[in-house]
């Protein structure tokens, strides 16, 4: 059990009474990366969504353990304190809300769960330097509101930018390469593989192919209609590429 | 009689028992004669405004049966007190207004050429009649408005202060006056500040309310009457920190002439029930006028901001922004009434009110409304009322901010365009601390929020 990160067992939730996840069973070890595909409205952001505790969703029955803590039972805060990061399909605006003062308050929240004492102003103004250049943020975006009159790339980037600071042990990057160009997303990729260490792991969920050329997976699902019904090597996401997503649906549908 | 005409009524039944035997100043006593003679004529005719805060209507506030110092009994007042204001160190004029007493510190002893603040007892001989026609003026016409509040302030006003700029004078330093209640008994105190502003002159007044009074039911009339003369600026600064005990019926009355400027920014931080009315009337051309307003209300706190705005100029620009953030089970109410007279081309006024329900019980009534006899102009107004963005307050507890804190940032947030338009910059900051600190304590619960208001936070030096 030393070695999980994640144990996910047949875990049924969903949204006003839509049952979305029908029993997904997941696990994770440290230093792995995990990919995720499948159709759109399939369950993927409801599953990162429920992950990070997501208050719009509801847990029927199943359970997520977290290395040994009972996931569901936290406040999405303490999952992130405990080393869980989501990084958005949709980062989410707040006008008013500088981005300094956001992370301030993310990174200072974090110490104080781990009773330690904040972090100095140059102290924070020097983490936040290091951390952009691993994503070639701009540093103008720092006295801006939280993602209002980003660009999409600078959205993402800002996701990366984020994890970065905060160290997850798990990340799950949330379609983070959807309207990205190639540059762009060279750089999410390369700053989400220099965070990768042999601790944390990650989960990749994407629609193509494209970012997995970046960030090699070691193990491929194929989440479809709320359950993995498919889990794979690294070759299955070139499969899903070549033949499309049809060969799955019509095996799960005629089953 | 009516139940309204027995209300107010009882005011005037305890000036007559002491009739003649209240020594005042000549003005003063010209200003209780007025506002006997209109008290006289409204008490009969009142009708509570339906679209007001139930609570912060005259009829309700003045109803309990306050006593009021007509006698002139010295009252003990610790004055050094004041100083624990909220705002220290603006290097200011200081006046302290201790319950319904004006007590002038040292700091007005050595005034700029061309200022004036003095008690309204003690107005120059040359400024006696500006100063009585400006408040006969105001006590009259609000007859016409049917509103109580100016009319019983001026009836039982014992002492007031006049805040006077003579033409040409530009004063940088604020004039501030603090007003503190602290009865022993259940006490009305009227109070009234008078501010003129001569042709092109200037003026920064900051008026801060304080009670030291937290087990003694408390009402605080004050009139606040305004005349801004031809290309003079002035800006009006309140902020209100009292206790759940507090009362306040605040008006402020202001006439503005050709390309005057007035700027009025109020704030609730603190207190219980407050009931407030900004009557505007922007007689000259090319006036501009803005008019803002913060609440930040918690357990069982409630305030009623109600502004009337008449343009009667060309060419007139005014702006309004209110806003509050109700928590527990506060109660808030915005009226807001834009007149825009015949003739008035030109003018361009907009009106904007947000308000932010926090907790699950606070309620907010808003009323906008717009007059218009005139062609040529241009009104907005907006009013929303909403809650926290929920899909905000997700992203920032998925990034490990709690909850509390997510609610704190987002309010503050909500807030700061309010504090950000204050143009006068040591307030302007002081303001954001103010705003933060109070919304720390606010989102606690009732219990704590009553043990805060017991330890005074925001009345000490910080
Ligand atoms: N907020 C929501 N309200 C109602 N239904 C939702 C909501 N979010 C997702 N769903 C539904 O849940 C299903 C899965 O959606 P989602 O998890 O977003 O899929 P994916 O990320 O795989 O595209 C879809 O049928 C979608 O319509
Ligand atoms: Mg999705």
């Amino acid at each position: 059990m030393s070695d999980e990160l994640l144990k996910v067992t047949d875990l049924h939730a969903g949204i006003e009474g839509k049952e979305i996840l029908r029993g997904i069973n997941l696990t994770i070890r440290p230093g792995e990366v995990h990919a995720i595909m499948g159709p759109n409205g399939s369950g993927k952001s409801t599953l990162s969504g429920v992950l990070a505790g997501d208050p719009r969703f509801t847990v029927t029955s199943g359970q997520a353990v977290f290395h040994g803590v009972d996931l569901l039972s936290l406040s999405p805060e303490d999952r992130s304190h405990e080393g869980l990061f989501l990084s958005f399909q949709y980062p989410v605006e707040i006008p008013g809300v500088t981005m300094v003062n956001f992370m301030r308050a993310a990174v200072n929240a974090k110490r104080k769960y781990l009773n330690e004492p904040p972090l100095s102003a140059n102290e924070f103004l020097k983490m936040m330097r290091q951390k952009r250049a691993i994503v070639e943020l701009d540093n103008k975006l720092a006295s801006r509101s939280v993602n209002e009159g980003f660009s999409g790339g600078e959205k993402k980037r800002n996701e990366i930018f984020q994890m970065a600071v905060l160290e997850p042990r798990l990340s799950i990057l949330d379609e983070t390469d959807s309207g990205l160009d190639i540059d762009a997303l060279r750089i999410v990729a390369g700053g989400v593989n220099k965070l990768r260490t042999g601790q944390n792991a990650t989960i990749v969920i994407t629609h193509y192919q494209r970012l997995l050329d970046y960030i090699k997976p070691d193990v491929v699902h194929i989440l479809y209609k709320g359950r993995i019904v498919y889990t794979g090597g690294p070759e299955l996401a070139l499969e899903l590429e070549e033949k499309g997503y049809d060969w799955i649906k019509e095996q799960v549908d005629n089953n | 009689m009516s139940k309204y005409a027995q209300v107010f009524g009882q005011y005037l039944d305890l000036c007559r028992q002491v009739e003649g035997r209240r020594a005042a100043a000549p003005l003063i006593a010209r200003l209780n004669k007025a506002g006997a003679e209109a008290l006289g004529r409204i008490a009969g005719k009142y009708r509570p405004d339906p679209m007001a805060v139930p609570q912060t209507r005259p009829d309700s506030l003045f109803a309990p049966d306050y006593g009021v110092n007509l006698m002139r009994v010295d009252l003990p007042v610790d004055a050094a007190a004041a100083f624990r204001c909220g705002v220290p160190n603006l290097n200011s004029y200081v006046g302290i207004v201790a319950n319904d007493a004006f007590h002038p510190t040292h700091s007005l002893q050595s005034l700029p050429e061309g200022l004036t603040v003095c008690s309204l007892s003690a107005v120059p001989e040359h400024l006696v009649e500006k100063v009585i026609n400006i408040l006969i003026h105001i006590v009259d016409n609000s007859v016409e408005t049917g509103d109580p509040t100016e009319a019983l302030n001026a009836l039982l006003l014992s002492d007031g202060i006049l805040i006077h700029a003579a033409a040409g004078v530009k004063v940088d330093k604020a004039v501030q006056i603090v007003n503190i209640s602290n009865p022993a008994t259940p006490m009305l105190a009227p109070r009234r500040v008078v501010v003129i502003a001569e042709d092109d002159a200037g003026l920064k007044v900051l008026l801060c309310d304080h009670s030291q009074a937290p087990t003694v039911e408390h009402l605080s009339v004050e009139c606040v009457s305004v005349d801004a003369a031809k290309g003079s600026s002035i800006e009006i600064y309140d902020i209100e920190e009292g206790q759940p005990t507090s009362r306040r019926a605040w008006r402020l009355n202001a006439r503005q002439a050709d390309s005057s400027r007035l700027s009025v920014a109020t704030a609730f931080l603190q207190g219980g029930i407050s009931g407030n009315g900004f009557h505007v009337e922007c007689t000259g051309d090319h006036t501009q006028t803005s008019l803002s307003g913060l609440a930040i209300c918690a357990c069982g706190q409630v305030v009623d901001n109600s502004v009337t705005l008449v343009h009667k100029g060309l060419h007139g620009t005014s702006r309004q922004n209110f806003k509050s953030a109700l928590y527990d089970d506060a109660r808030g109410g915005f009226g807001g009434k834009i007149v825009v007279a015949p003739g008035a081309m030109f003018t361009d006024a907009a009106q904007s009110n947000k308000n932010l329900i926090i907790g699950d019980d606070a309620r907010m009534s808003t009323a906008p409304q717009l007059e218009i006899y005139c062609d040529e102009v241009k009104c907005s107004h907006g009013a929303t009322t909403g809650s926290l963005d929920d899909r905000a307050m997700f992203y920032m507890q998925s990034r490990g901010i709690p909850a509390e804190e997510a609610r704190r940032m987002l309010t503050q947030s909500f807030m700061s365009d309010v504090v950000d338009s204050i143009s006068f910059e040591v307030l302007r900051q002081r303001m954001h601390v103010l705003v933060e600190k109070r919304l720390s304590g606010a989102a606690a619960s009732c219990d704590t929020c009553a043990t805060a208001c017991g330890s005074q936070p925001l009345n000490t030096e910080l």
